[in-house]
């Protein structure tokens, strides 16, 4: 501390003018990495986020396309069982 | 992962484990664990294919019903045919259930956050009980 003052006796303000230049050049340094922190957190958020959306999406074309299978599958179970029936009533009505 | 959309994934796969017909199809080299496989297969009268290698999936598309499940083994000599296949399979077949076999926990920890819809599982921890859990959960609701 006391080295300090003497620097500051013995140059004035232009001590001054060199320890406030470097006490904003070690601010600025600090608020760089802080923003380039936060940057890539954020940038590693929305990555996280579009592969959930992605992975949501891809999980409803799935659910979308089995009840769609599923809705053919008893579509034609329908047909089938509908063209025996039609075929018993002909034989019992030929009976 | 957020927990809600991890829980909607988790019903939306076991919907699919239940409503879609097909096989189960194992690719890998692994023969502990074919073994394992096929003795659930077996017990539950599934019908299991066997592939040693990545098949391609515009192939499996064709198949008429297209496999329910596909248990894949990691590939330890090329990491990245193992992603692009199960890349491939996300977006070609997303029906298909897919589930990763590794020993290795960093690959598991990879791949999940890569796809969220896969299911890993760490070689010898659990495999065995997972099957049997799925399998007898499709029987019991069968004898419903």
């Amino acid at each position: 501390m006391e080295e300090i003052v003497m620097l500051l006796e013995k140059y004035g303000a232009w001590a001054l003018v060199v320890f406030l230049s470097f006490g904003v050049c070690r601010l600025l340094k600090e608020g760089r990495t802080i923003l380039k922190e936060k940057d890539d957190m954020i940038e590693h958020m929305s990555k996280e986020q579009r592969t959930e959306i992605v992975a949501v999406v891809r999980e409803c074309t799935a659910i979308l396309t089995t009840v769609s299978d599923f809705l053919d599958r008893y579509e034609r179970y329908f047909e089938q069982r509908t063209i025996e029936m039609e075929i018993e009533r002909r034989q019992r009505d030929n009976e | 992962m957020n927990r809600d959309i991890s829980r909607f994934l988790s019903i939306g796969r076991r919907f699919r484990f239940h409503q879609l017909k097909g096989d189960f199809l194992f690719i890998g080299k692994d023969p502990d664990l074919k073994e394992t496989i096929e003795y659930c297969m077996d017990k539950f009268g599934y019908t299991l294919k066997s592939y040693t290698c990545p098949v391609s999936t515009i192939s499996l598309s064709f198949l008429n019903p297209i496999p329910k499940c596909i248990i894949l083994e990691e590939d330890h000599e090329d990491l990245s045919r193992t992603e692009r296949f199960l890349a491939s399979v996300d977006m070609r077949i997303p029906k298909t259930i897919a589930i990763l076999i590794t020993n290795d926990i960093s690959v598991a920890k990879r791949f999940r956050e890569t796809f969220p819809r896969l299911t890993v599982v760490l070689k010898g921890c659990g495999f065995h009980d997972l099957l049997m859990t799925i399998l007898s959960k499709k029987r019991e609701r069968k004898r419903e």
